[in-house]
């Protein structure tokens, strides 16, 4: 029995020992190519940021006890008008008798010259298209009379834009003036605003030049004066409500991205790369929403060889019904770069942006600007490199 | 019970083996021969190499076509599945003794052994994470920690001298001590009390490190101008002459205690139980010392872009500082403090059954405690012992996630020589690897790879007394 055991002992071991090859392997034909592709993930840029963080209260931009914001532009002295403005054979008109001392009655004009402020922007604008339009904009003017003639301003302001222009409208406007030679000089103003003019049409257009004249008559009856003044200065107040739809900005840049295909260096050589991904995460507490698009552009072909689409970046903020965020938007946003993306940059010589933004409702209602209105955001960066292992 | 990784220090398949080395396992347990000598090399080589996570079938593998062989790494393989095979932690444990000098002998009855071993002893735990950090990067891991704070690694060198003892107390019961004394030869060591990152949902990062490597030998540190550590270099001017070699090499700084105790207990002439308790002991290393120690935290939440609306900063200034901070909190201080490694206490539970007086059938349960982890292993023995002449063990062992451990020893004297060859795995499936015109043979599975063979010097016979117990009776 014992002897039988150890035989079969003996033959198991056997067996186990000499084992049999499960695999042959031929190591003259390993392949040398290895590689690891890990996808790496990290926070890149982040923000909470106001709209007091990025604009301080001034004199350009107030922001009122309610925290509405407003631009206000304001200058002194925009007329200073004399006596002698008015007094000239040519600015008399319509006198049916000029008898110094003895009394006269008539008009004198002082005129304002035709002329134009060019604001530099036709550039800019020339890369914009979509609707932009602003709600509640007003000029104030301020003004000091002490002559104790009546004086009619009349005023021509045209803003135009390519072949848009759009006239102010504005009805001619009667200066308060004292009673009598004693009497103090009357300080008061005037608003222009559209109510009594389009200058919202005007400011929305946007203009690239306004184009002015005008005059200010002044009616006699009686002794002509013998003296006074007519000073003013204006303030232009935009109350930022507006609204906008589908508002483009477009331009076409140089490829930046481009890489000497002999460089050594090559970093976003597209072999090096599967993907790179930015994702964009924001709360957004604007009623400004965005878009972006970069389009790899061949110039000699004429044709785009790869888009990178990232619409809907940001989704303005829910607004009531008289302007103001009642619900911030959360939006997460991944913006693909592809190999073929990265393969399609040596191929094209420009890039071209397009921005567009709109605000709550694509435009359909005004919006209204507060300070604290705030914006958080998280872009973050996920690359999955393929890296060759030699 | 749970069979996780291996324990394979010695080898289980000695336990029941009717050899002078078994004392290793149990000091309470002797051979049948009255006097033995180990001699110089000659008489004990031990390797254990264990890993519980990777074979060669999943580094290198078919591709197409057919004959041709493609890496885990190969872009036309799926790194999914070599992740599969990936643990929460990886363990790989080199282990290599081998025996310059051993004696045992029988006073009455009583044994004495005395050894002198080298010992390379190795156990790193790579986490299961790390390795899904590098293939697949960290993006699996959002919302969630990349742990890893199971990173650990551990190896030395050091010498041990043994003396033992052994006696029957009772007529069943027998006792077995054995003290050591550990001399360091060179030891490195990581100490990790905690090491992760933390990746939120908006990919920001907290890094979070508690870790000190310790080492014990001829490095040179030196720090760049940042006093960050630029590297680590071997000080080979230290080993110009042999009296220096041999001064490195004696270990005489390094002192270490070590202790092992067994019992056996016969409860029927049949039926035997034993348990011992071995590697209880530490070296305290303190020569030759480096400690690099980092600790911090760090979060990374991307460039915060309200100093930039602010026009406080500029982008570029924000980068730098995060550059800076990044620098500084990862500064890596170094200092000359001695350390204490632990031996890898082990834990055995046996009893065999004596079917008849030359074979028996045993059992026996081998725990480890390395660091916080404990591995253990549960072994199946058939065993036969004919006297001094011949001796042979075949076992199954459960251990490592795997049930197909196979093992055998071997043990025959003829004269005063007592030659033995034991595994405590037996591959049973080999890798057959061509290049050129030469071949080599691998086995396929390397989860466990043991063995251990020598020669002994054996005098006579003492099973002559009744009260002389061995673990299986012999005539």
């Amino acid at each position: 029995m014992i002897r039988k055991l150890l035989f079969l002992i003996f033959m198991i071991m056997a067996f186990l020992t000499a084992g049999c090859v499960k695999e042959t392997y031929n190591m003259n034909k390993l392949s040398n190519k290895a590689h690891i592709s890990p996808t790496m993930a990290i926070s890149a840029i982040k923000g909470d940021i106001s709209l007091s963080d990025i604009v301080k209260s001034g004199d350009t931009v107030v922001f009122d006890q309610n925290k509405s914001v407003k631009i206000v532009f304001k200058k002194d002295s925009v007329f200073n008008l004399t006596l002698a403005d008015f007094i000239s054979s040519k600015n008399m008109v319509e006198f049916k008798d000029i008898d110094y001392p003895k009394g006269s009655s008539g008009q004198m004009v002082a005129t304002i010259k035709p002329d134009f402020i060019d604001f530099g922007i036709e550039d800019f604008l020339s890369h914009i298209t979509g609707t932009f339009s602003i709600t509640d904009p007003s000029i104030k003017i301020n003004y000091s009379n002490s002559f104790t003639d009546s004086i009619v301003l009349k005023l021509n302001v045209t803003g135009k834009r390519k072949d848009k222009t759009v006239n102010l409208n504005w009805d001619p406007f009667t200066f308060l003036h004292p009673a009598a030679l004693s009497d103090p000089a009357v300080t008061a103003f005037f608003k222009i605003d559209k109510i009594n003019s389009n200058l919202p049409e005007l400011l929305s257009l946007p203009p690239e030049k306004l184009d002015y004249s005008g005059t200010a008559t002044m009616s006699v009856s009686g002794y002509l004066p013998v003296i006074g003044t007519l000073t003013g200065s204006i303030e232009v107040e935009v109350p930022l409500e507006f609204r906008l739809n589908n508002l483009q900005f477009t331009d076409t840049l140089d490829n930046f991205l481009k890489v000497d295909e002999n460089s050594k260096d090559g970093s976003l050589k597209p072999e090096n790369f599967k993907f790179l991904r930015v994702e964009v995460t924001a709360k957004n507490g604007f009623p400004l929403g965005a878009s972006l698009k970069m389009s790899l552009y061949n110039s000699i072909t004429h044709t785009i060889t790869n888009t990178v689409d990232a619409a809907g970046i940001l989704e303005p903020a829910l607004v009531d019904s008289t302007g103001k965020v009642t619900w911030v938007t959360e939006t997460s946003t991944r913006i693909e770069f592809t190999k073929e993306f990265f393969s399609s940059i040596n191929k094209a010589d420009k890039i071209i942006f397009h921005f567009t933004l709109n605000t709550t409702g694509n435009g359909s209602k005004d919006v209204k600007i507060y300070s604290d209105y705030r914006i958080a955001f998280n872009a973050a960066l996920v690359v999955k490199p393929d890296i060759t292992l030699k | 019970m749970i069979l996780a990784d291996v324990s394979a220090q010695n080898s289980q398949v000695l336990y029941y083996m009717n050899l002078p080395q078994n004392h290793l396992l149990n000091p309470a347990l002797r051979p049948s021969n009255s006097l033995y000598i180990g001699l110089p090399v000659l008489s004990g080589i031990n390797v254990n190499i264990n890993n519980n996570f990777v074979n060669f079938s999943d580094v290198f593998m078919k591709g197409q076509p057919s004959d041709s062989i493609i890496s885990f790494l190969h872009p036309d393989y799926n790194i999914d599945k070599f992740l599969t095979k990936i643990k929460d932690k990886n363990s790989l444990e080199p282990d290599v003794s081998v025996q310059l000098f051993g004696l045992g002998f029988s006073v009455g009855n009583s044994y004495v052994f005395f050894d002198i071993n080298e010992r390379v002893d190795g156990n790193i735990v790579i986490p299961g994470d790390l390795f899904k950090l590098a293939f697949k990067g960290n993006e699996g891991f959002v919302g969630s920690k990349i742990d890893l704070s199971s990173l650990r690694g551990d190896i030395k060198y050091y010498r041990e001298f043994g003396l033992g003892f052994s006696k029957d107390f009772t007529n069943k019961l027998r006792l077995g001590v054995k003290g050591k004394l550990l001399f360091g030869i060179t030891a490195a060591s990581i100490d990790n009390k905690s090491l992760g990152i933390t990746v939120n949902d908006d990919y920001s990062h907290v890094f979070n490190a508690d870790v000190t490597a310790n080492f014990s030998a001829p490095l040179k540190v030196y720090m760049n101008a940042d006093q960050n550590v630029d590297r680590i270099v071997f000080d080979d001017t230290r080993f110009n002459t042999g009296s220096e070699i041999v001064s490195f090499l004696s270990g005489k700084k390094n002192i270490g205690m070590g202790f092992d105790m067994g019992a056996t207990y016969d409860i029927s002439e049949k039926l035997i139980v034993s348990a011992s308790i071995t590697d209880l002991g530490f070296i305290k290393w303190k020569k030759d010392l480096t400690n690099l120690h980092a600790k911090s935290q760090f979060a990374f939440s991307g460039l915060n872009m309200l100093d930039v609306v602010n026009g406080t900063k500029t982008i570029n200034e924000l980068g730098q500082e995060m550059l800076d901070s990044l620098k500084n909190s990862f500064k890596v201080s170094v200092s000359n403090v001695a350390f204490t490694t632990f031996l890898p206490l082990g834990v055995s539970l046996g009893g065999s059954y004596s079917l008849t007086k030359s074979f028996s059938l045993g059992l026996l349960s081998c725990s480890r405690f390395i660091g916080k982890q404990v591995r253990e292993s549960l072994t199946l023995s058939a065993n036969v012992n004919l006297g001094n002449a011949f001796s042979t063990s075949l076992t199954y062992t459960a251990a490592n996630h795997r049930f197909d451990n196979f093992g055998a020893g071997l043990a025959f004297r003829p004269g005063i020589f007592q030659f033995y060859i034991l595994a405590d795995r037996i591959p049973v499936m080999w890798n057959k690897l061509k290049s050129d015109n030469s071949a080599i043979m691998l086995p396929a599975n390397w989860n466990t790879i043991n063995l251990r063979l020598g020669m002994n010097l054996s005098f006579g016979n003492r099973i002559k007394k009744r009260n002389d117990k061995t673990m299986v009776a012999v005539e």
